[in-house]
């Protein structure tokens, strides 16, 4: 038997080892393959929005069906890692690492109106933008999130965030670098800082605390500790709506000596007279003195929402003006036509990017059930997750569904452990979990 | 437990692109020298202690300068979890600067080599 050259079979040899390198590297580099064949239709589906919950049904749609006229609605041509805004507000990341281009994300083969919907008719089945475009649809995916409701604090300027020890971790990332420059020039002396809690429901409710935790260690980095004092005022009669993570949070700052005071309502701010306006359970009005504060807006859904038909037109979530969606299947209660994705849907919880790495494929499947003239067949159960930062360095890993149960993703996480397993998780791990969540790859 | 596996695969892979291009300088130059390697008939075997034993160091080095690298200490590792992470993060330093300069050290640990040894 002929023996195979040394020199040839060490090529071979060379070459096999790399086999598994590059055929990951090609599964992942490319679109996963279905294993069920993309479904043919000519279906026209508008999404309306472009940020994560937008991008990655739009990628899974695109992935799925052979045929279909998707379009997406947007004005805005960076996209914004929104999940990072408290890094930056907190000295963590810089802010390059939440700003994209959307146009990277896009899929291949979808249609982008960069122009914003002013409003809807789900009768007609069409959408109308600023710019008198109407747009007919078969199927419409809401995916507007949510709208920051600064004008309801009087005396609020977003553009002065970042000056007289004014800060907002949500209007922009600018607004997180800026609040980062008041949150350092506060420490550098301390004094009092007043963080705030608005009564309504909020995309990441976690970030109001992650705020405190990171101010009172950067107090302590800086040394000013001992001459400072932090207050949580919150509108509510809780910290977090979760009982048992509220309690951990709650004891923590007990022994941190952050104060907290409730039923209290930010409605005024006195920008550079560095006072705060609060309204009391009781209508009485309370003026605070602050050196730092953070001012978390009320926020309810987009006018272009509110103002439709889509709304919730009774109950707790019409207020809001909140997605009327059914809380299982993301389907709209009463048009069929029509599913939402993340924090502009009306449920009793989920307005996180974690909440939308789980529901997108439910709204997808079940879009492509009803196209099919079936009823939806999978359920969401309310998935939301916080990575609540406790300090710099470590942070708890808190994930929760609808009924407030804790339902860690791996069992060995214990999620009321301040751990450097979940700040690893939340500073190197989450954001390339997000982008491929856009991809629509997971 | 599927689907936590693929979401793992594509964070790495999310994390490598963000890194893409020194990855590629590197596996080049690990190639040259593994293919150089081959060619001088250097014995792989004779450099493993060597090479072992500096992975080695490395992983303890990054063990001790990993939490402070990732903006941590130890006084955050709070349970099992945390040591396990930080102990896979440093071993996957030290297992990659082992593969890395494994082909160096063998050409390294092979001096004698000359042109007589080529047939």
């Amino acid at each position: 038997m002929k023996k195979i050259p040394d020199l040839a079979r060490r090529k071979w040899l060379q070459t096999a080892s790399l086999a598994p390198l590059v055929s990951g590297a090609v599964v992942l580099s490319t679109s996963p393959k279905e294993a069920k064949a993309a479904i043919k239709t000519n279906a026209k589906i508008v999404i309306m929005g472009s940020g994560l919950g937008g991008v990655a049904v739009a990628n899974r749609l695109r992935r799925e069906l052979d045929g279909a006229d998707i379009t997406i609605i947007d004005a805005k041509v960076e996209h914004n890692y929104q999940p990072g805004y408290t890094l930056v507000a907190t000295g963590v990341w810089p802010i390059k690492k939440v700003r994209d281009n959307n146009a990277d994300y896009h899929p291949e083969g979808v249609k982008w109106v960069q122009d914003m919907v002013i409003s809807v008719d789900p009768e007609a089945n069409t959408v109308t933008t600023l710019g008198k475009q109407k747009i007919a649809y078969d199927f419409l995916v809401v995916a507007t999130g949510v709208h920051l409701d600064y004008n309801l604090i009087e005396g609020m300027d977003v553009a002065a965030i970042g000056q007289n020890g004014l800060s907002s971790v949500y209007a922009s990332p600018k607004a997180a670098l800026a609040s980062w420059e008041a949150m350092q020039t506060f420490t550098q002396k301390g004094g009092d800082a007043i963080m705030t809690l608005p009564g309504t429901p909020l995309k990441c409710a976690g970030a109001p605390l992650k705020m405190t935790f990171m101010l009172r260690d950067r107090l302590r980095q800086a040394g000013t500790l001992g001459q400072s004092n932090i207050q949580f005022q919150s509108a509510l009669n809780n910290v977090f709506g979760v009982k048992i993570v509220n309690e951990n949070v709650l004891a923590r700052w007990k022994n941190l000596g952050i104060g907290v005071n409730y039923q209290r309502t930010l409605t005024g701010i006195d920008i550079g007279g560095r006072k705060a306006i609060f309204q009391e359970a009781n209508g009485a009005s309370t003026i605070l003195p602050y050196d730092f504060v953070h001012v978390v807006p009320p926020q309810r859904a987009p006018d272009v929402i509110k103002n439709s038909p889509l709304a919730w037109q009774t109950g707790a979530m019409a207020a809001g003006g909140w997605l009327d969606v059914n809380k299982d299947t993301l389907q709209h209660q009463r048009y069929k036509n029509v599913f939402g994705v993340g924090d502009v849907n009306g449920t009793p919880r989920g307005k996180t990017a974690a909440t939308v790495k789980k529901s997108a494929p439910i709204v997808v499947n079940n879009l492509i059930e009803v196209l099919k003239g079936n009823e939806p067949n999978m359920t969401f159960d309310g998935y939301t997750s916080c990575p609540l930062i406790t300090r710099e360095g470590a942070a708890m890993l808190i994930e929760f569904d609808y009924a407030g149960n804790l339902t860690p993703t791996l069992p060995v996480i214990e999620p009321l452990k301040a751990s450097y397993f979940a700040w690893i998780m939340k500073v190197g791990m989450l954001k390339p979990a997000y982008v491929a969540v856009l991809k629509g790859r997971v | 437990m599927t689907y936590e596996i693929w979401l793992g695969m594509n964070i790495m892979w999310e994390i490598a692109l963000g890194f893409m291009s020194y990855i590629v300088i590197a596996a080049i130059i690990w190639l040259a020298m593994s293919l150089v390697t081959f060619q001088k008939k250097a014995s792989w075997f004779v450099a493993f202690k060597s090479t072992f034993i500096i992975g080695i160091v490395v992983t303890v080095i990054a063990f001790f300068a990993l939490p402070t690298l990732t903006l941590s200490s130890f006084r955050d590792m709070n349970y099992w979890l945390d040591w396990a992470t930080l102990t896979m993060m440093a071993f996957g330093v030290g297992a990659v600067v082992f593969g890395f300069i494994w082909p160096f050290m063998a050409l390294k640990k092979n001096p004698s080599l000359s042109h007589t040894d080529f047939k």
